[in-house]
């Protein structure tokens, strides 16, 4: 049965090809219909994002928390949980960590300390909020999709509320915090790029997350209670305990994500609404066939979408949200198992057929 | 006699890419008694759901009467007259017989059920092929043997000619299985063809006039019965002479590993599916319970395994009570389980091997590096080892247990649990749906871990083959109770087991002795 692997393998890889190639299709024929110049908006959606640096930049600031997100997002995803609950969490962590930052920033604190603490309290705030559905869920049965939705607005209605009423900065005419002290914020490593050291952060944290989930026992029993639930319970693995961990690790992730992409990018705390980051990394989850080791190349995907779409948007009439059309036929293909399913199976039999008329001659 | 039914060149693949048909031929003619035969794994199963419409098929053809026939579903093959009998069965158990047989095809009118019409359609079948079934019992009250006829009453109502049994006579006992007979010789008799699934050759030979036998996904031959014996079928089904027979010495028990003292259970709908039951079992030897399926033996099992809530008494391993302890705890106290569903407790599919095979020892020490990380190699070298020690045949330990055959993911599961080392094994029906080779590798290894390793087995199996062969001692449930009790079950007919599984004999207290 090794052909089956094989064949198996070969469309996975090119079920995902196709898939690109479909939406990106359909993307074009829209841009050709909409605007005037077809070939020079095709150009800056597809090219734009490495026509100078400082797209490049801009595309690299979403890469990096789509890297945490989305190696969080993997985790609720293998323990089989929808926990949609990684938005709330990168705001308010984003909030939090703003409001230690600007308190403490220029009390004399060494940089790197700072940092590595303000990250630990962004993974802090993620994992305590996620003790919230995953404990819901695990030891009540309520529906951890249920909780994690409403749990989004309670969490940015908080932060907007801690803003408002302990961060808020009168001498600017829209609502925000005071500006972050430039002793908490992330290094440039290219001046004047969106391009800063959370890189190094979303790529370690890849990193530990993929030897969590293939190296530990902890990874082991969340994969296992993931696929399936009673065979984890017979092998007497303790399920309450792992599912939860899941959860909570994976929404420390999200959590971790505010927190660096506010020290990476921003001069203030001003979300006033959902960022869709702790939704985009179900994205990238989902483009990365929930393997943390592909994590890099969907965050990398959306982010080149993301940003090819916003230079689309400034530089032609097309509005940014055409490339939701994009995305959400990228994600149909790629989540839907009978997407080519039918042509898989057809190559299958007939491997077989010919390993079976071998065997017999 | 004229044909009824041809099945030619059908080729089935499955998804994995396993062919479980390979240019099957049947011929089934009008008012006979087919016998599709085969060990487990053969493809009979497979053969009979194409013919009745619920797999597809990648080669072949199916006709009927002579005519190319296309069956795309279940409800066309009933609306041409092919009924099946399924190994478990379709039935509301709240509902009666009448109420359960017309189901689909209710009569009455404008939406309004004539339920006196359905009793008088149910009770005119019933009679008229002597099934003796009452239209008006309601299903749950009723027996196994009865619920089969009910099936068949629901295939006859159909105007069904040609009628599949998949393996009837594997939860019955022997003096149900008799009267079946008696009542598919009438209805063969009134011109319908009967296509019977079984291995059990004895009953080929009693009841069946002509044989198809299919070994491997293939049909090795297709007989008239006056042309075979036993022996020329059982050669044609496995490709050499299997003797199903154990060789073990006598067991020399020693001390105490478990006692069930006095435990009772309760179901979800607040039935005693376990009542009062008490029993133990030694080191080195393997304990036995028979008994018609559902008569709580699977309960029993779940209990001492932790995957089921004792509600009165107490079970005691190694001298320690189970009572209200989490799985893993059960687990390190000594208990390894074969759970009797293998696809839902045994394994998760889609995962490897490797992970399937680590799932109960993934946490302890031995395999673990610097307190924290799994240790890799020596994992890979342990799940390579058990591969090459159990024969599974895959491509290697990171292949998903979901492209495997049963056979092979039985014996991932079995590898586990027989390496787990534990004092006590629960074997719950461990070779159902096997095939010859890897059943006869279970028993064996069974019988070697009581009688070299000193291991203590709980066998829970409906196979009386199997449960006369491997047990040393033998218990005998009925309705959550234990009935009788061996010391030898090697002196036990399969006829008398029979009586005691079907309720008509049962011991006496006095009769049955000390249970340990």
């Amino acid at each position: 049965m090794k052909e089956t692997r094989r064949i198996e393998f070969f469309f996975e890889i090119f079920r995902i090809v196709l898939a690109l190639a479909i939406a990106f299709g359909f993307t074009f024929i829209c841009i050709a219909f909409m605007t005037d110049d077809p070939l020079e908006a095709l150009k800056a959606f597809a090219l734009g994002p490495f026509s100078n640096m400082r797209r490049f930049g801009q595309m690299m600031g979403k890469f990096i928390p789509y890297l945490l997100v989305g190696s969080g997002m993997c985790f609720i995803y293998a323990a089989n949980r929808f926990n949609m609950g990684g938005e709330g969490v990168y705001l308010l962590s984003g909030c939090i960590v703003t409001f230690i930052g600007v308190n403490i920033g220029d009390s004399g604190i060494p940089h790197v300390l700072l940092v590595v603490l303000l990250m630990a309290v962004g993974v802090a705030i993620g994992a305590g909020a996620g003790l919230i559905p995953a404990l819901m869920r695990e030891k009540l049965g309520v529906n951890e999709t249920v909780i994690s939705i409403m749990l989004n607005y309670a969490l940015m209605y908080l932060s907007t509320f801690l803003v408002k009423t302990l961060m808020v900065d009168p001498n600017i005419s829209y609502l925000g915090s005071k500006p972050l002290p430039d002793n908490m914020k992330l290094t440039r490593l290219v001046p004047r790029t969106n391009i800063h050291s959370g890189l190094f952060v979303g790529l370690l944290a890849v990193v530990v997350v993929g030897v969590i989930f293939y190296r530990t026992s902890l990874g082991y029993s969340i994969r296992i209670c993931g696929s399936n639930p009673q065979f984890a319970k017979a092998s007497g693995i303790n399920m309450t305990s792992s599912l939860v961990l899941a959860q909570v690790i994976g929404l420390g992730l999200c959590g971790l994500g505010g927190a660096v992409d506010i020290m990476g990018i921003y001069d203030r705390y001003v979300w006033a609404g959902f960022t869709n980051y702790g939704f985009d990394g179900m994205l990238v989850a989902v483009l990365a066939r929930k393997n943390p080791w592909l994590v890099p190349l969907g965050s990398f995907l959306l982010a080149y979408m993301r940003t090819g779409a916003s230079i689309l948007n400034y530089s032609t009439e097309l509005p940014f949200e055409f490339v939701d059309i994009m995305q959400a036929i990228l994600v149909l293909l790629i989540a839907g198992e009978h997407f080519m399913a039918g042509f898989k199976n057809k190559i299958i039999f007939s491997a077989s057929k010919a390993k079976n008329k071998k065997e017999a001659a | 006699m004229a044909e009824v039914l041809r099945m030619q060149n059908i080729t089935k693949i499955y998804s994995n890419g396993f062919m479980a048909n390979k240019d099957v031929n049947l011929v089934v003619n009008e008012g006979e008694i087919h016998a599709l035969v085969g060990e487990n794994g053969a493809g009979k199963t497979t053969l009979m759901k194409i013919l009745f419409g619920m797999e597809d098929f990648q080669g072949g053809q199916i006709l009927l009467d002579g005519k190319d026939a296309h069956i795309s579903d279940p409800l066309d093959a009933i609306a041409k007259g092919i009924g099946m009998v399924h190994q478990h069965f379709m039935q509301v158990p709240s509902l009666t017989v009448a109420e359960n047989v017309t189901l689909g095809m209710e009569p009455g009118k404008g939406g309004m059920f004539d339920h006196r019409q359905a009793v008088k359609m149910t009770q005119e079948i019933s009679d008229k092929y002597q099934l003796k079934v009452d239209a008006n019992a309601r299903i749950a009250d009723m027996g196994v043997g009865l619920r089969q006829k009910v099936e068949i009453l629901k295939a006859l109502i159909r105007n069904c000619r040609i009628l599949i049994l998949d393996e009837p006579t594997a939860v019955l006992t022997p003096q149900e299985t008799k009267e079946l007979f008696v009542q598919l010789k009438a209805l063969r008799d009134s011109g319908i063809s009967i296509i019977f699934i079984s291995h059990k050759l004895e009953e080929v030979m009693e009841l069946c006039s002509r044989v198809t036998v299919l070994r491997a996904g293939r049909t090795v031959g297709s007989d008239v019965i006056e042309n075979l014996n036993p022996a020329s079928i059982s050669r044609m089904m496995v490709g050499r002479d299997v003797v199903l027979k154990i060789e073990k010495e006598a067991a020399k028990p020693t001390e105490t590993v478990l006692e069930v003292s006095g435990v009772s259970r309760r179901s979800k709908e607040h039935v005693t599916v376990v009542d009062d039951v008490s029993f133990g079992i030694r080191r080195g030897e393997i304990v036995g319970i028979a008994g018609v399926e559902g008569n709580g033996q699977n309960d029993v099992a779940e209990m001492i395994a932790g995957m089921a809530s004792i509600d009165h008494g107490d079970i005691q391993v190694n001298g320690k009570s189970i009572k209200g302890k989490k799985i893993r705890q059960i687990r390190e106290q000594g208990v390894a389980y074969i759970s009797e569903d293998r696809m839902t407790h045994g394994c998760a599919a889609n995962l490897p091997i490797r992970e399937n095979i680590m799932a109960d020892r993934v946490h302890s020490k031995e395999y673990k590096k610097f307190g924290i990380f799994t240790d890799t190699k020596k994992i890979n070298q342990h799940v390579e080892e058990l591969i090459r020690e159990y024969e599974v045949s895959c491509d290697d330990a990171s292949q998903p247990v979901r492209m495997l055959s049963g056979g092979n993911i039985q014996k991932v599961i079995v590898a586990r649990e027989f390496t787990s080392g534990a004092d006590l094994i629960i074997a719950n029906q461990p070779t159902r749906g096997i095939d010859v080779g890897t059943t006869e590798m279970i028993r064996k290894t069974l019988v070697r871990k009581a009688r070299e390793e000193g291991v203590a087995t709980l066998l829970v199996s409906s196979d009386l083959n199997e449960i006369l062969e491997v047990s040393d001692r033998l218990l005998v449930m009925k309705d959550g109770k234990i009935v009788a009790h061996f010391r030898d079950a090697s002196q036990v007919s399969e006829d008398l087991l029979g009586e005691y599984m079907l309720g008509v004999k049962a011991m006496t207290a006095e009769e049955m002795g000390d249970l340990l």
